[in-house]
């Protein structure tokens, strides 16, 4: 590679890199220099240790890992049916049908969780329902079910688009030659295209966990105070109690316990060998 | 052979995670249109009382105007600074190009609560710019990845030589990009830029750390209203987010198929990819 072609693809970049380096890594810096030395004296792993050692915040990252699994193990259910029946139909329903599933992720999370919000609320659309037929109001806003119900429905498109990916690649022939050889369906499934749909499993069951553990507008208006996540936690120290140290560093926890266990997945899954997973 | 009771069986669990999709959103139309008082469906007739209601608030309409802006401005930049990085990762290999790559695509690994949080405290510490600067600021670092990744995508079928044959016959550079490249990149430019629109425009994560009291976008205005009271209103507002949502999904789909976009395939249509 000659020098000039190195130079014209650096200068082509470098507005971008600018950019980027003042206003995106520059203020990350400074982030986790005010949670690593919050008076500005000395750096120290005290703060991170406080709010990893409180026994709240123990409760608010076990429970913002444990919606996030179950937000993720549900998806995964419900989604592999749809992405099966997408190589069954033709390319118009194919479409349609990706449409509505995907169409959804192009609106914001806020009104698209505010409908959950009017149908559970406590004189919401389905406790009307209820009254209506003589059953007492069921409280249904502001526990965890609430929150993962909200969760598998913003977060549903990414799942149905990556099985669909990988899905949609397994060879017809594959069937075939099983049936040739006398398989029955269910055990084509499981050895044809359970295996083979497992890139697009790991990478549609990560996205969802990485986007559920670090949702913010979901929990907070589904879960309300009660069910509080880590994100929550890191708005409320932020702006509520303007105590940005403390929220600097229960985001880099976040961040830290997310990234520690995609790596731990990917290596598990791609046995030692590390994937780039966002497409 | 798909077996019937197989197709039949997948195709009720298709149908039944379409109501679920759409289900919410439906409702939520069906409020919009109530003419009650209160969150319910139009069982006391039809109205639009509440979109009535919603262009009377001059909060709702000044966070609309500001949510348009900031994506408008948000998406200029942002696919200037975007495609010329798409266009060197793509044409050239070059040293640093990896880490160059990473990056642009930062951004999309941090929790936006943390970006929103990084942005508040740097522009708190350098003591210029409100609201508006901040917000401009941090939708560009967001939509930076998507044009990256969408612009880069639907280049990998370009042919250089082309380019390289209008500089032989004496175009200028400017002149052989915006004649040569650029109507034939211009489908992935414009649907890259419209899903960054998008992204800008729906964004609560970040924007929730950023806004002031004087300057909202539209879903923050409409989480704080939602929060505090609970009115057909919000309903109203909330159509009218997914309709203008609606209107560039579509533009999407003309183009390239919303899917492709989201699956990262853009650009495969093109036979020399």
């Amino acid at each position: 590679m000659d020098r000039a072609t190195t130079r014209a693809a650096w200068l082509l970049c470098l507005p971008m890199l600018v950019f980027l380096g003042i206003f995106f890594v520059v203020p990350v810096g400074q982030m986790l220099g005010l949670a690593l030395s919050p008076k500005g004296e000395g750096y120290s792993f005290d703060l991170i240790i406080t709010v990893v050692s409180d026994p709240f915040y123990q409760r608010v990252a076990i429970r913002t890992l444990r919606i996030s699994l179950i937000t993720t193990v549900i998806s995964v259910i419900i989604a592999y049916p749809v992405a099966l029946h997408l190589r069954n139909v033709g390319p118009r329903w194919q479409s349609a049908i990706i449409l509505v599933m995907v169409s959804p992720l192009l609106t914001s999370v806020v009104v698209r969780t505010l409908a959950w919000v009017v149908l559970l609320s406590q004189r919401g659309i389905l406790n009307q329902a209820f009254t209506g037929v003589g059953l007492p109001p069921m409280r249904m806003l502001y526990v965890e079910g609430a929150v993962i119900l909200g969760l598998v429905h913003v977060f549903f498109g990414y799942m149905v688009v990556s099985l669909m990916t990988s899905i949609r690649k397994i060879d017809e022939n594959l069937y075939t030659a099983a049936a040739n050889l006398g398989a029955s369906r269910w055990r084509q499934h499981l050895e044809i295209t359970l295996p083979l749909s497992l890139p697009g499993v790991l990478t549609g069951a990560l996205l969802v966990f990485i986007l559920s553990a670090s949702a913010y507008a979901t929990p907070s208006l589904l879960g309300g105070l009660r069910i509080s996540m880590l994100a929550v936690e890191v708005f409320n120290q932020a702006i509520t109690y303007f105590n940005w140290p403390e929220a600097a560093a229960i985001s880099i926890v976040l961040f830290v316990v997310i990234a520690a266990i995609v790596w731990l997945v990917t290596r598990v899954a791609e046995g030692g060998k590390r994937k780039v997973i966002f497409q | 052979m798909i077996p019937n009771a197989e197709r039949l069986i997948l195709g009720a669990w298709t149908a039944l995670i379409c109501v679920f999709m759409l289900g919410p959103l439906v409702v939520m139309f069906a409020i919009s249109v109530t003419a009650s008082g209160y969150i319910s469906l139009p069982y006391e007739g039809i109205s639009l009382r509440w979109y009535h209601d919603m262009l009377r608030q001059t909060v709702f309409i000044d966070a609309a105007i500001n949510s348009v802006v900031l994506a408008l401005q948000a998406t200029a930049i942002s696919v200037v600074l975007g495609t010329a990085t798409a266009i060197a990762v793509t044409r050239y290999r070059f040293p640093g190009r990896g880490i160059i790559l990473m990056l642009a695509g930062a951004p999309l690994f941090v929790p936006l609560v943390m970006t929103g949080l990084a942005i508040l405290i740097f522009f708190s510490a350098i003591g210029i710019g409100g609201p508006a600067e901040r917000l401009l600021v941090a939708h560009i670092c967001l939509t930076l990845p998507y044009i990256v990744r969408m612009v880069s995508v639907s280049l990998a079928g370009f042919d250089w030589n082309q380019e390289a044959a209008a500089l032989n016959l004496g175009a200028s550079r400017l002149r052989a990009f915006v004649e040569v490249t650029l109507p034939q990149i211009l489908p992935g430019v414009i649907a890259g830029a419209a899903f960054a629109f998008i992204i800008s425009f729906d964004d609560v994560g970040i924007s929730i750390f950023l806004t002031g009291a004087a300057y909202k976008t539209l879903p923050v205005e409409l989480y704080a209203f939602a929060a505090f009271d609970l009115t057909p209103m919000i309903a109203a507002v909330s159509v009218a987010m997914i309709l203008f949502s609606a209107a560039f999904v579509l533009l999407i789909e003309r183009l390239f198929g919303v899917q492709k976009v989201l699956a990262g395939e853009v650009g495969t249509k093109n036979p020399a990819a």
